[in-house]
């Protein structure tokens, strides 16, 4: 994966060598920025061998939520604490559907998913609304010192370092791996399913709150697109939908990979379909050459 | 005097044979009469609503969107049952509607000609999936997606047809705007196909193999079962029901374009889950889809009528999506017990004398089997 | 652990129930474990021993009686619990997990965690090293996959890491029939240090005479029940134990074959190689001949059995009936005629969704199908009764969902399965384990009973007495070599164990080799 995520940043590179300058890598790295927090969201909930259908829901909540009742009045900036909360929630809601309700994933985040996304409709009908001016000019920045998208960018990998070492982790690999075992190694498997989701939707929360800032305005249909993407990404970065097997890393390589194929047919004006059809080859040859490698090893 | 007592007797005596047998399928397909119920008392509630929602009119209406929903799970319905997915069933039904317009236009033929060859292209392309799915032994999520991707990409390749309505043949849309006596044309076909598959599945031999291989590939496998063969079957007539629904979305709608059958997505799904079938594969039925696609039409026509708007529809379909698969399962339990299990609903088999193997959810002789089916993959299978 | 006076009971069960969908898997599971001491737990295959060890390990929760450990009554709602109680458990089927390391395995519930990753690591691979040294165990490398060991490394491991936490209560479930003999014995060395410390130790096996060798007394549970309870000294005999252990005497169980006459070869195996353990094997079967195979888990039996069956791909000879004979799938070998009843009755055979006869008939389809494809439903069911006839299933049972029934009734409705194909050679892979003493009777007339209408058997088992009494012929496998065959009057348990450990003596008087094969 890692041979085909430098091979299409060099093509990128080679195409508009002006890319290598700080506020290109900053715009770059901003417009992936939302596919990877979704995708690294998606990318725990496939570890532990679930699925979740409903971060696009969850994003448009959080987006909207941001471009109205955040943005809606000055003295309000602060209620922006309280949306990734909402996120939160909805996450360990899709958490208590699977873990108590014994839902297949797939078929409880799809209930969800519609639910969230009429939330998001009901709060914001159409596009439009505010978000605050001043925390959007920060998160559009990228001619500062440190752009805020690759600022952000490094907390983002320097938690997923952090995170990596913590039992909570480890857990989920187990739960993937083996479930099974996993219990009879003492791991709470609901405790950690439930976390996962739960996370998965503050991911989820933060990416439309990050996409509602960069675009200063809040969207409740822009959701939807995300949710096969960081599929996508997820098993274009190795991630096996069985679970137990892949890593964090590599899933947000699949989100630039996706992001760089957008922005080399757009560099080269060549017609949508290339991309399309660039996106889903990709994924059908990478399924095929793991399935290979996995029968001949 | 005989034929008249007969015929005063008759509708007595269908009635209660109807009602024997609707009895007898809703004790075997708990979930299916269950969704069925619950579409009833939808309509009901709509109808004391406003008296027009049960107008003929309006009701064959929401026949022919049932119909499309039904024609895009129907395929599918098999492809769960034997224990895939497919997702590329929307962009399925844009090529049917697309390749429908572009053969019209290009080729001077036989409109039954084109149907016929629009039908067989949906089943190729429900091959590839298959193909893909059997020999990469790749998820089918993933697979299918990508398909759907690759269709996608060829439909706007090609140029679309951003509602060139005038392209639709005429011999299409007079059909699929016709009525059969009661019936609009397109519910016939829906239900005529939709029994096909009912006795496809309970009563052949190919139906038993699909029910199988969803149960447990491994042991079907093992058992003398073509697994690969009964998959790929599975996909390539979802190839073929979607693309026919594709056709006769466009000749409904007197267009075609590319994202037309995008609700079809997760609609599908929804409505097979409704009908009681597993996502895991193994356990469903044709009527429970049936049922389904009824549930989900009648509730998309209710809501509006009740003054909800799209926001709030969205938000009761999801509801009901949950609702209606929670009670679907607890249904279907209820229907393994009066079998005499007791244990499908605690998805725990029976072990009394087995000491090495248990079975709970937390399973380990399960894993265990898990790991050995990994191990003989591993050498080379 | 604080200095207890040995001989007190430290952990006492109490009338443990558990039903599984209304039938009773442990009816009264009581046992007194002394500190100090071996207990050995004894029984047959579905006895309840390993529903009692789940219980005990907080697997699965108990439908009723007491647990109670140095006076407290413990609730044991999930494995979690248990290990807080410090209660153990090796489990037969190993609780490592593949995906992560053989270090991070064993000290799982208690990783050193740091800031950093790879400080971490080293302190892991430091606690892991001091802790193998300590236990004088085989040292195997840390960083390594558990996916990556064999069998017998990960059950080796598993004792290793039930041992490091210093159990209050060490609990082993057939910790040792997957090891070599010297590894078995580092074992059994381990698990007396640990008693002898002041643990409970409870020992499962259904080897008696590894029970006898280790335990100091000893529980016999049958059907779910405790019957026996004694000291293992000179006053209880093995014939008093066995006998407890089956609620008959043995001689009774295994039918006699009379006039065994074998007529020509049906099967003859020439170079076989299968995956990355298994072979070069030469063997043949004659018809009419019940061949035993017997060896310790993951020797290469599963590679052997699934090539002969056609689920795997092979390199070498295999002639049936004279003809070439090289199935790409089972589909075909049981064109062929060879059928098998695989391993695990749950994962590899039954489909537990439907009913008794959908599983019976689902091998037979073709026969039962008119044109298109539409089956025959009277036709289903006179065959499928017929089926159940031949392996004496009740009849009632044909419309029942297949998980309803008791493990011996799943096991009849495999055979029935496999008999309706006509087999011309059956093979059984361990069919008789997990299932009831009377259907295990039932098998062994069956197979008896194939055998002499001239079908060739492959019987494989990892129960020795019961190879040794039911076949015509036995070999052993051993690291994917058959290191001996020989007619089964000149085998006996031990000689079996010692060539299946790869330690075979010579003065048992068979050598390995083929060049006994002739009979």
């Amino acid at each position: 994966m890692v041979p085909l995520f430098v091979a299409l940043l060099l093509v990128d590179v080679l195409l508009q060598p002006d890319i290598l300058t700080k506020p290109q890598i900053g715009l770059t790295i901003q417009t992936a920025l939302p596919l990877i927090l979704v995708t690294v969201a998606q990318c725990i909930v496939l570890l532990t061998g679930g699925i979740d259908i409903s971060v696009g829901g969850t994003m448009v909540v959080a987006n909207v939520l941001t471009a109205t009742w955040v943005g809606s009045a000055n003295g309000a900036t602060w209620r922006l604490v309280l949306v990734p909360l909402i996120g939160l929630i909805l996450g360990g809601l899709n958490g208590t559907l699977v873990v108590v309700g014994n839902f297949e994933p797939f078929i409880a985040t799809l209930g969800t998913w519609a639910i969230y996304d009429g939330i998001a409709l009901q709060i914001l009908p159409s596009a439009g609304g505010a978000t605050p001016a001043a925390l959007s000019s920060w998160a559009q920045n990228v001619t500062n010192l440190i752009p805020t998208s690759i600022l952000l960018l490094v907390v983002t990998v320097a938690i997923w370092g952090y995170w990596r070492s913590t039992n909570l982790c480890r857990h989920i690999y187990s739960i993937g791996s083996d479930e099974a075992r996993a219990r009879l190694s003492g791991v709470n498997v609901r405790r950690t399913k439930f976390s996962v989701y739960a996370i998965a939707g503050l991911l989820a929360a933060l990416a439309g709150i990050y996409l509602a800032l960069i675009t200063g305005t809040g969207d409740a249909t822009i959701g939807d697109g995300y949710i096969l993407s960081s599929v996508e990404a997820c098993v274009l970065g190795g991630i096996s939908l069985e679970g137990g097997s892949g890593g964090v890393g590599l899933a947000v390589a699949g989100a630039f990979i996706l992001t760089f194929i957008d922005g080399i047919t757009s560099v080269l004006v060549l017609p949508p379909w290339v991309s399309i059809v660039l996106a889903a080859g990709l994924l059908i040859v990478v399924i095929g050459i793991r399935s290979r490698l996995v029968k001949f090893s | 005097m005989n034929t008249v007592l007969h015929e005063k007797t008759a509708p007595l005596a269908i009635a209660a044979g109807l009602g024997r047998s609707v009895m007898a399928a809703a004790r075997h397909q708990p979930a299916a009469a269950g969704a069925f119920a619950l579409t009833l008392m939808l309509f009901a509630a709509a109808t004391a609503h406003s008296l027009g929602f049960a107008s003929l009119s309006n009701v064959r209406t929401l026949s022919i969107f049932a119909a499309f929903v039904g024609l895009a799970a129907m395929g599918e319905t098999l492809v769960i049952i034997a224990g895939g997915l497919d997702l590329s069933v929307p962009w399925l039904i844009d090529f049917g509607g697309i390749a429908l317009s572009q053969m019209h236009r290009s080729l001077h033929i036989n409109l039954l000609l084109i149907l016929l060859a629009v039908v067989f292209c949906g089943m190729i392309l429900g091959a590839i999936n298959g193909l893909l799915v059997t020999f990469l032994r790749a998820p089918p999520l993933i697979v299918t997606l990508g398909v759907g991707g690759l269709i996608e990409g060829y439909l706007v390749a090609v140029g679309t047809l951003q509602s060139s309505g005038d392209v639709v043949p005429d011999g299409i849309e007079r059909f699929a705007n016709a009525n059969i006596g009661p019936l609009p044309d397109i519910t016939l076909i829906w239900l005529v196909l939709a029994v096909l598959a009912a006795c496809i599945l309970s009563r052949t031999g190919f139906g038993r193999r699909i029910y199988a291989v969803g149960d447990n590939a491994r042991a079907a496998r093992l058992a003398g079962i073509h697994v690969e063969r009964v998959r790929f079957a599975t996909y390539v007539i979802s190839g073929a029901t979607a693309s026919l629904a594709g056709i006769l979305l466009t000749g409904y709608i007197q267009t075609a374009y590319v994202g037309m059958g995008a609700d079809y997505l997760f609609g599908a799904i929804a409505a097979i889950a409704l009908g009681g079938t597993a996502l895991l594969g193994g356990t469903g039925s044709s009527w429970g889809t049936v049922a389904g696609a009824c549930t989900l039409t009648v509730l998309a026509g209710l809501l509006p009528v009740l003054g909800l708007n799209t926001a709030a529809v969205k938000i009761v379909y999801g509801a009901i999506i949950l609702a209606g698969v929670y009670f679907a399962r607890a249904l279907q339990q209820i229907g393994d017990r009066d079998r005499g299990s007791h244990t499908l609903c605690e998805i725990q088999p029976a072990q009394p004398d087995s000491d090495s193997e248990t079975a709970v959810g937390i399973d380990p002789s399960r894993a265990v089997g898990r790991l050995g089916t990994r191990q003989t993959t591993g050498l080379g299978r | 652990m604080p200095p207890t006076p040995r001989c007190e009971v430290g952990l006492s069960l109490r009338h443990l129930e558990k039903n599984f969908g209304g039938v009773r898997a442990l009816a009264d599971g009581s046992i007194k474990a002394r500190r100090g001491e071996v207990h050995g737990i004894l029984g047959e295959n579905g006895a309840g021993k390993s529903t009692l060890i789940r219980v005990l390990s907080g697997v699965i929760s108990r439908d009723g009686g007491e647990v109670i450990l140095d006076g407290a009554s413990l609730r044991l709602g999930s494995p979690a619990e248990a290990l807080r109680a410090g209660i153990r458990t090796v489990f037969q089927e190993s609780s490592l997990i593949p995906a992560l390391t053989v270090a991070e395995n064993v000290f799982f519930d208690r990783l050193p965690i740091g800031w950093h990753r790879r400080l971490r690591i080293r302190a892991l691979h430091r606690l892991y090293a001091s802790l193998m040294v300590a236990l004088g165990a085989r040292w195997l490398d840390p960083s390594v996959k558990v996916a990556a060991l064999s069998v017998a490394d990960r059950q080796l491991l598993e004792v290793a890491k039930a041992i490091g936490a210093s159990p209050n209560v060490l609990i082993l479930d057939e910790a040792t029939s997957a090891l070599s003999l010297a590894d078995a014995e580092w074992v059994l060395h381990q698990v007396r240090r640990i008693a002898d410390a002041g643990s409970v130790v409870l020992f499962v096996s259904h080897r008696l005479q590894e029970v006898k060798a280790i335990a100091d007394r000893v529980t016999v549970l049958r059907s779910g029940r405790t019957v026996l309870e004694a000291k293992l000294d000179e006053t209880i005999s093995e014939d008093d134990l066995i006998e407890a252990m089956l609620g008959r005497r043995l001689a009774r169980l295994y039918p006699k074959r009379q006039g065994v006459t074998h007529s020509g070869t049906l099967l003859r195996v020439d170079g076989l190689r299968a995956g990355t353990k298994l072979g070069p094997v030469d063997f043949m079967l004659k018809a009419g001949e019940i061949l035993g195979l017997t060896a310790l888990p993951g020797q290469g039996q599963r590679e052997l059995l699934m090539s002969l069956s056609g689920d795997l791909r092979f390199n070498g000879g295999i002639t049936l009936a004279g003809r070439r004979y090289a199935p790409r799938s089972p589909a075909e070998a049981q064109k062929h005629g060879v059928f098998m009843v695989p391993e695990d009755r749950q994962s590899e055979a039954l489909f537990l969704r439907h009913s008794v006869q959908f599983n019976v008939t689902c091998s037979v389809l073709p026969v039962l199908t008119r044109g298109l494809g539409i089956l025959d439903l009277r036709r289903e069911r006179a065959v499928a009764l017929s089926g159940a006839n031949r392996v004496g299933l009740d009849s009632q049972r044909l419309v029942n969902p297949v998980a309803t029934l008791s493990g011996g009734n799943q096991q009849k409705t495999i055979f029935a399965r496999a008999l309706l194909g006509q087999p011309r050679i059956f093979i059984l892979f361990d069919s008789t384990r997990g299932v009831d003493v009377g259907t295990k009777a039932d098998i062994y007339r069956l197979v008896t009973h194939l055998a002499d209408k001239g079908v060739g058997v492959i019987f494989y088992s990892t129960d020795f007495t019961e190879t040794l009494h039911v076949c015509d012929r036995i070999m052993v496998l051993h690291e994917g070599h058959i290191v001996g065959i020989a007619p089964a009057e000149a085998w006996n348990e031990e000689t079996l164990l010692r060539y299946a450990s790869g330690q075979p003596l010579a003065r048992t008087g068979i050598r390995p080799g083929a060049q006994n094969m002739a009979n």
